[in-house]
């Protein structure tokens, strides 16, 4: 490869969330980005959601902010409503032939939508999968980014009223072609997202004959408040709220008439969470789910699940419709309950086909020679579901097989690694650096205090009456403007806030929207486009603390909106700017666990051009793959596990300390100081925790008598032959997982794992009578449904048992008791061998590191991730990160992706030289402190010291590259000498008698 | 006295000092989790417990606060090592004084609750608006005993 030639730029085919978080990373890293998208804004799926499982996170309003990042990236530039057409060259300089569909708008777009209003074509709205409307020229939803209206040119009339409607503004342009635009760039990420299948390709269903048979897409649509019905559910033939839904899984999926022989891994949690969004709005509707088994593998999803079955009284059947038919304005579900072996008929008003999932890699094959597997996904290379067959050609989401929000943006940040290591060497050659406006001087200045209120939809407004506290908040002293606005985070609001911030002269802003947690970085990076320090933007927080928890109370929370908002003007009117500091980053980082997640972590730092310090607490690398001989679909834990230990040895940057464990750590973000108990002492600028899980020694079930094993006890014994042939082996899923007093969890690669080891025994001891006995088979991953299909084939027999109904037992003579509910009739196993699939548990050195790095841990006992769906691999403290099991079990595969994904999340990291400190510290005010040195004893960092001013006078003193800001040697100082600087004496008082203020 | 000034059935209303990192993101997922409570709690962020001056709850009670919640993270999770313990210090001796200023300690609490309680979060609000009520009958009978007592003096 030619180094001279090569780009520093990436090219990110597909705006949806997985290109979103891929181009967020490229960027931050220092490579030129440009997202190409067919339709006019990113968004993707993920934009259509109403919300998220299993959290129930409002899926737009973790999004917004990452698009709105986006179009504020100096790295990132959008290239919307436009597709790919050509691709040549080869990795550090592709060449790509872009083709613009003309849009018919041009730069003049401020996206104020009169011309949409005048346009008198109405089409069906796709972002509303077509139940709801759109013009003829159109911008897709209302936080689009960016937000350019489009004409769509196969509808449009020409009557020209939307040019009249533009008056001057000269942005509609009819004379506008397709343009075609060339760019080079090294690296390409490719994800297109997916298809949907035809449910109308199974007739009996009634899908597009029945009105009231939506897919789970187009219910999503009816149930979200930004909806074509504004989030009321009701049917479209006679607008009646429905009284009983019907959800029927697995329409189209494990299916081989069908086409899909796979699961598409997330139908059953959308299908529970649109259940519980139903019986949020609507308790009196009965909703039934309509299963083969309920897959709920992922973290959190199990206990979702449970709460959906107990706390919501949703009904779970298990059983696959037959047929559909309508009686009356009735519809008629067939269907067989398994558990009870009759068939039966149940009427119900609306159904919901949770439709399969299918690729869209057409172009990934045409165009760029990726080769596809036979179901039509990319064919992953070497065990990575980011590798493609093309070098320099990743891909990442639902491309390489179906993916939840979770998994994908952990590819998406993987895909982004990948794209960054083959361009290391030209790294910032095309970047930018973030540029606001200078500052301007608000000192001696009286309060001009802006506000914005956010209806979030209807997720406030439903509840607390916007335009009432709007008109009050108008009547406070010093608030100049006030206004309320749909979604104070889409673009077309954050336009404004530096608008509206000139106009008026604001010295102070405040956004009542929701938590500072997730979108404070967002509004005051918004002020400081308009010159204002960012800690002159005051947040109030009406959702989470208002309009969320106070549904049955909507009086009282419009009151209780008010006096938050009094309280953050009196906040605002003390707020003064505050400088952050600068501090060097230690560009190295430190991967804790030498698992194969570990391993693979610090390969990818390594490879992106950064130093890595791996420790292993045992004599050598590996982790539990050592105890493993063939893993599931079909790999080699030897060969993996030499080929990692090569590939560190071999990269130079990586230094490997073995039998070690941390024994100190103080210093923050950039700038950690490790004490290793080896002896070594070294500084790191990040942290990465992927220490591994164990398997769960069980206590049940007869572990401990002769013949019971571990599945990897198991293959141990199938590796030394252990086994006889003839023998009768009897698997038992869900040992210790899925437990509601012990672990609720599902242990997510039990099922997979059991198969491949029942089909191991089948191979290697032909005439083995074996038995699987299961709850639910979740064979989620890719391969694994046709694993278990192939199971199936090769005579090993699945027994259900619900322990619900009858827990299996096994006797002191191993004869396994079991209650098979689908016969409904109990049975005796004589075993020979009895394997239990025993729960996968936190390593046992969770808590300690936990304790060590005061980083959470989830109620399961993994680690706490940032946010589950769109920072699975950050923590909340800035410089820690995590990935593989530490956050949850995984299998390798999902391993190798968050490996890989953790690597580029500690490259944005440490990218930069240097990087900015907390601004909001405390400080000392000298002619008031009277030495008496109480701070120095509360503060936790050793940032208060005493310093001596003269003969016999101490004074204190902040190190500003220590202090957190934690405030907590303000409260200690009894003279008021310490200042917590943004959460000082004064508007903290302020705050407190503003609430407290007679009306 | 308080009591004196609140009419019967009132709703008291509840000043809540919460750290950003647990209280606050427990209160976050109670949002999230659309969890119920009542919407008596007026909640003021901090970014650690251990920056709650005994004086701030002092100004709040004498602002005309019925009652005062202080919440952080639990022993041991502190984001900042050790802020809560100083919180508890601080609270524990304001606790024993409350009394000696007329106010009834039931006016007062701490609670840790974790960024993964949610629910935990909205219980403790609820009990703390009923703790508060319970504190206003107590109140209210002690100041009609004072009332019944003979005027000896007089």
């Amino acid at each position: 490869m030619d180094k001279k030639r090569m780009s520093g730029s990436v090219l990110v085919i597909g705006g949806g969330i997985a290109g979103m978080a891929a181009s967020l990373d490229l960027a931050d890293m220092g490579y030129k980005t440009y997202i190409i998208e067919k339709t006019p804004s990113i968004g993707g799926t993920m934009s259509q959601l109403d919300k998220t499982f299993p959290t129930l996170d409002c899926a737009m309003c973790t999004m917004a902010p990452r698009m709105v990042d986006i179009s504020r990236h100096p790295n990132i530039e959008i290239i919307p409503y436009s597709v790919v057409e050509e691709v040549g060259g080869d990795i550090g300089n592709f060449n790509v032939k872009i083709r613009k569909m003309m849009s018919r708008v041009n730069d003049n777009c401020i996206g104020c939508g009169s011309c949409s209003e005048v346009c008198p074509v109405e089409v069906p709205n796709e972002y509303d999968e077509s139940s709801g409307i759109r013009k003829a020229i159109y911008s897709p939803f209302p936080q689009a980014v960016p937000k350019r209206y489009v004409i769509d040119t196969e509808h449009c009339i020409r009557c020209y009223k939307c040019v009249e409607a533009s008056e001057g503004k000269n942005c509609i342009d009819f004379s506008i072609k397709d343009e075609i635009i060339d760019l080079e760039v090294g690296a390409i990420i490719a994800v297109p997202g997916f298809d949907l299948w035809d449910p109308s390709l199974r007739p009996e269903l009634g899908y597009g004959e029945y009105p009231n048979v939506l897919t789970g897409i187009e219910f999503e649509r009816l149930i979200n408040a930004s909806g074509f019905t504004g989030g009321e559910i009701y049917r479209s033939d006679n607008e009646k709220t429905p009284k009983k839904i019907a959800f029927i899984q697995c329409v189209g999926s494990r299916d081989v008439k069908a086409g899909q022989p796979y699961c598409s891994r997330v139908c059953c949690m959308y299908a529970v969470k649109q259940c519980v969004l139903v019986k949020d709005h609507h308790p009196e509707i009965d909703c039934a789910i309509f299963y083969m088994d309920l897959r709920a593998f992922g973290k959190g999803q199990e206990e979702f699940y449970n709460r959906a079955k107990e706390e919501y009284g949703i009904r779970f059947i298990r059983g696959n419709p037959g047929e559909i038919y309508q009686a009356g304005t009735d519809l008629v579900v067939r269907f067989e309950d398994t558990t009870a072996s009759e068939p039966k008929e149940e009427k119900f008003d609306m159904v919901i086909l949770a439709n399969a999932i299918k690729p869209k890699n057409e172009m990934l094959a045409d165009m760029l020679g990726v080769e596809l597997d036979e179901d039509g996904f990319v064919q992953e290379q070497e065990n990575n579901p980011i590798l493609t067959s093309r070098k320099g050609v990743y891909v990442a989401g639902v491309a390489q097989a179906p993916r939840d929000i979770t998994d994908t943006v952990a590819t998406a940040s993987g895909a982004a690694a990948l794209a960054a290591a083959d361009l290391a060497s030209v790294r910032g050659t095309q970047a930018k650096e973030k540029e606001f406006p200078p500052e301007f001087d608000v000192s001696g200045q009286e309060p001009r205090i802006g506000v914005f209120i956010c209806h979030c939809g209807t997720n406030i407004a439903a509840t607390v009456d916007v335009e009432e506290v709007r008109d009050y908040i108008k009547t406070l002293p010093d608030v100049v403007f006030c206004d309320d606005v749909m979604y104070a985070c889409a673009e077309d609001s954050c336009t404004r806030i530096p608008e509206v911030i000139k106009e008026y002269k604001l010295n102070r802003f405040i956004v009542a929207s929701c938590t500072p947690r997730t979108h404070e970085p967002l509004f005051r990076e918004t002020c400081q486009g308009a010159g204002m320090n960012p800690y002159l933007f005051e947040f109030a927080n009406i959702r989470e603390n208002c309009s969320w928890v106070h549904h049955n109370y909507p009086k009282e929370a419009t009151e209780k909106a008010k006096e938050i908002i009094r309280a953050s003007v009196a906040r605002a009117r003390l707020l003064e700017p505050q400088q952050p500091g600068k501090i060097k980053v230690t560009q190295r980082a430190m991967v804790v666990g030498g698992g194969v997640s570990g391993m693979e972590a610090a390969y990818r730092i390594a490879r992106l051009g950064f130093e890595v310090v791996l420790i292993e607490r045992e004599k050598e690398l590996g982790g539990l793959l050592r105890r493993m001989h063939h893993m599931f679909p079909d790999m080699d834990p030897k060969e993996i596990l030499d080929e990692k230990i090569s590939k560190i040895e071999g990269e130079g940057k990586i230094e490997v300390h073995l039998e070690t464990k941390v024994e100190g750590l103080s210093g923050f973000v950039g700038n950690f100081d490790v004490k290793l108990s080896d002896g070594a002492e070294t500084k790191v600028g990040a942290i990465v925790i992927a220490a591994g899980c164990d398997e769960w020694k069980p206590d049940i079930y007869g572990y401990g008598q002769k013949d019971v094993y571990t599945q990897l006890e198991l293959q141990e014994l199938i590796a030394n032959d252990g086994l006889k042939d003839g023998e009768t082996v009897v698997m038992i899923q869900c040992v210790g997982s899925r437990e509601k007093e012990s672990r609720e969890y599902c242990s997510r690669v039990c099922c997979s794992e059991a198969i491949k080891n029942a089909l191991d025994v089948r191979k290697n001891y032909p005439n083995s009578d074996i038995y699987i006995l299961y709850r639910d088979i979740r064979t989620f991953a890719k391969g694994a449904e046709e694993m278990y299909r192939d199971a199936g084939l090769n005579r090993i027999h699945f027994i259900r048992y619900d322990i619900d109904v009858k827990r299996p037992n096994v006797d002191e003579n191993n004869v396994v008791h079991i209650y098979d509910t689908l016969l409904q009739e109990d049975k005796e196993i004589k075993a020979d061998k009895v394997i239990l699939s025993s729960a996968t548990v936190p390593g046992e050195g969770f808590e300690e590191l936990s304790k060590m790095f005061t980083l959470p841990l989830g109620q399961d006992g993994f680690f706490l991730e940032a946010h589950l769906k769109l920072r699975p691999l950050d923590f909340t403290s800035d410089g820690f990160f995590l990935c593989g099991t530490a956050q949850s079990p995984k299998d390798y595969i999902d391993n190798m992706a968050q490996a890989a994904g953790v690597s580029a999340r500690v490259g944005r990291l440490l990218a930069k030289k240097e990087m900015e400190t907390e601004a909001a510290i405390s400080v000392v005010k000298e002619e008031l402190c009277i030495g008496c040195g109480r701070c120095t004893k509360v503060c936790p960092y050793g940032a208060a010291t005493l310093v001596q001013r003269g003969f016999g006078v101490f004074k204190a003193n902040v190190n500003s590259a220590l202090c957190k800001g934690c405030g907590a040697c303000a409260a200690e100082c009894p003279t008021g000498a310490m200042e917590a600087r943004h959460f000082n004496d004064e508007e903290l008082y302020a705050v407190i008698d503003s609430i407290l203020q007679e009306v | 006295m308080w009591a004196e000034e609140r009419e019967e059935n009132f709703e008291p209303k509840i000043i809540a000092f919460i750290c950003n990192w647990c209280t606050y993101a427990a209160a976050d997922l109670a949002g999230v989790s659309r969890i119920q409570y009542l919407p008596n709690v007026r909640i003021i962020r901090v970014m650690c417990s251990g920056r709650v001056d005994p004086s701030f709850i002092v100004r709040a009670f004498l602002e005309g606060a019925d009652g005062v919640l202080v919440s952080g993270c639990w022993p041991g999770d502190c984001h900042y090592v050790s802020g809560n313990e100083e919180a508890k210090r601080r609270m524990d001796f304001l606790e024993k004084i409350l009394p000696m200023a007329g106010i009834n300690p039931k006016r007062f609490k701490l609670q840790w609750v974790s960024a993964s309680e949610g629910k935990a979060w909205a219980e403790s609000v609820d009990s703390m608006v009923e703790q508060v009520k319970t504190a206003y009958i107590e109140d209210k009978k002690k100041l009609e005993g004072l009332k019944n007592i003979p005027a000896a003096t007089a």
